[in-house]
């Protein structure tokens, strides 16, 4: 007490910065409930892989249903440890293609993988980069960027990753489409008779990958040389 | 009779707060809302490949030879040699692996557990791996019926009749034998539930047309054209999530296989399963640790004999 009487009024006391950390701080532990994290279930890691069967129209344009081999042990011969190795030598036995995972440089030149990863409130998710999962109320909805999604496709192809579909593929899908027609006919119903016809159409004019001049604009005629000595028209 | 405001209230809840609980649990344990679905894993279009107990492995190869018929006798002259004929086989590879659920009762939570089928309670807890086993091997089964090489469906598009039938008809074409199952995401349920509405002609008259509109539970939801229809939650999605990805097949196109694993001494395992069900307890903490292990794989066997069925999702 009396040292502290003896410095009042002596000296002003130099003020300690507020700022000054004395203790490093760590992440606030919230409740488990109170944490955002995604409400869906676990899902395993995955490649995508091709099959020169599975085709299908994007809006304007014939591209590559791919599949899924999910990176789960005991599933399609991914082993004990989850090792995808024999999975993959099983898979392109049987005709698929693997999709290398730096394929996704094609959409994002910053990724090397076309899976992420989200903290779900029972394990983790994996989804694609072209999913985005949004919290409505107590639903979880995964928006589809489709634009991004085919851009990607059209990307795989160009670069080799994906053959184009053999000309078979895509006519025995509209011959299909073309009996769908004739039995929408046969029961007589307008509106399944429009529905029908208008997606043989969308298959039949849609663009298959390859047919580079389609991606192309008309080329603008030739303006017609002036003969010299002649004036310029208008 | 008027309340008087000096009169004791001793039947009112605040005042007798010290002879009244503050909440009661009631007396019935329900179930959280849960995809529960696993009969068909008994459906005769799956096919069970076998124990692989005691076999040198967890990696099998499955042989599947062109006999019975594959390949047909041709017409040879009578002075000339037959050309022999190569076998025909294919032989995909299963895989078995591991699948555990592991829970962890503290002492207090079982000693005052106080209702019959408490999830504290061990037994409880050891009927419940049965259910978590299958319904496992049902997510792993919903993996595989995306691997088919065959679609129908378009993409973005609702399923309908016509894509049940084209992959009827798809595997008709491809002469599947039967019976036929088809496990489907809940939404493509009741897209084609939506379709069959809409039908007119011979289509609406048919018993199973009918039927087929009932609501029932998860999984089974009904017959339709002679296919066994189930839905499952776990279906995957295709397409970067615009689509689901089920699927129709026929016997022989998808199948499973299994280990069975020995008893111990003082649980052993549930009756009718091949799930390993063990207990201890540890001192320090005060817990009992319950532990449920099963070991199966799931393989596409012949991928002629399925269809992908791709659609909005």
């Amino acid at each position: 007490m009396a040292a502290t009487l003896q410095n009042k009024g002596t000296k002003p006391r130099a003020k300690t910065k507020a700022a000054a950390p004395q203790f490093a701080e760590v992440p606030v532990a919230r409740p488990q409930v109170e944490q955002r994290t995604l409400n869906l279930p676990p899902s395993p890691s995955f490649l995508l892989k091709w099959h020169p069967e599975r085709w299908g129209v994007f809006g304007d344009k014939w591209l590559p249903i791919l599949g899924k081999l999910p990176a789960e042990p005991g599933v399609a011969s991914v082993n004990k440890n989850g090792s995808t190795s024999l999975a993959r030598a099983e898979a392109e036995r049987k005709g698929w293609r693997i999709i290398p995972e730096s394929a996704a440089a094609l959409a994002d030149p910053d990724r090397t993988t076309y899976v992420k990863a989200y903290q779900g409130r029972r394990g983790t998710i994996h989804l694609s980069i072209f999913e985005h999962p949004r919290q409505v109320g107590n639903r979880v909805i995964v928006k589809t960027d489709d634009e991004g999604y085919r851009a990607w496709l059209s990307a795989l192809i160009d670069a080799g990753y994906i053959d184009a579909p053999d000309d078979e593929v895509p006519e025995a899908i509209i011959d299909g489409q073309r009996q769908r027609v004739e039995r929408a006919i046969g029961a007589n119903n307008p509106h399944r008779i429009a529905r029908e016809e208008e997606r043989l159409e969308a298959l039949q004019t849609a663009r298959t990958p390859g047919d580079e001049g389609d991606d192309e604009p008309e080329p603008e005629p030739a303006p017609t040389k002036r003969k010299p000595g002649r004036p310029k028209k208008g | 009779m008027a309340h008087h405001a000096n009169a004791m209230n001793i039947t009112d809840l605040s005042t007798a707060g010290h002879i009244r609980l503050a909440a009661q649990l009631h007396q019935e344990i329900n179930l959280l809302l849960a995809d529960r679905g696993s009969s068909v894993l008994d459906h005769p279009a799956i096919l069970y490949l076998g124990d692989f107990a005691g076999q040198g492995s967890d990696v099998f190869e499955l042989p599947f030879a062109g006999l019975m018929g594959y390949d047909k006798m041709v017409a040879v002259a009578e002075n000339a040699d037959a050309a022999p004929t190569a076998l025909t086989a294919a032989s995909p590879q299963l895989t078995i692996a591991r699948q555990a659920l592991y829970r962890q009762v503290t002492g207090l939570g079982a000693l005052t557990a106080s209702l019959d089928g408490d999830p504290t309670k061990i037994e409880v807890l050891a009927r419940d791996m049965v259910a978590a086993a299958r319904m496992r091997l049902v997510e792993m089964f919903a993996g595989i019926v995306d691997d088919f090489s065959s679609t129908v469906g378009t993409t973005t598009v609702d399923l309908s009749v016509d894509d049940f039938f084209d992959a009827q008809y798809t595997l008709t074409q491809a002469s599947v034998p039967g019976p036929y199952a088809a496990m489907l995401y809940p939404v493509q349920v009741t897209d084609l539930q939506g379709s069959i509405r809409a039908e007119a002609g011979a289509l609406q008259f048919r018993a199973a047309t009918q039927e087929m509109l009932d609501i029932k539970g998860p999984d089974f939801v009904g017959e339709f054209n002679g296919v066994d229809i189930f839905a499952s939650s776990d279906i995957p999605t295709a397409n970067a999530a615009a689509d689901s990805a089920g699927g129709m097949w026929g016997r022989g196109a998808i199948g499973y296989g299994d280990m069975s694993v020995g008893m111990i001494p003082e649980k052993g395992i549930p009756a009718g399963t091949k799930i390993r069900v063990g207990t201890d307890y540890d001192e320090p903490g005060d817990y009992n640790r319950i532990i449920g292990n099963y070991y199966c794989g799931v393989v596409e066997c012949q991928d002629s004999m399925g269809v992908s069925i791709i659609t909005d999702r």
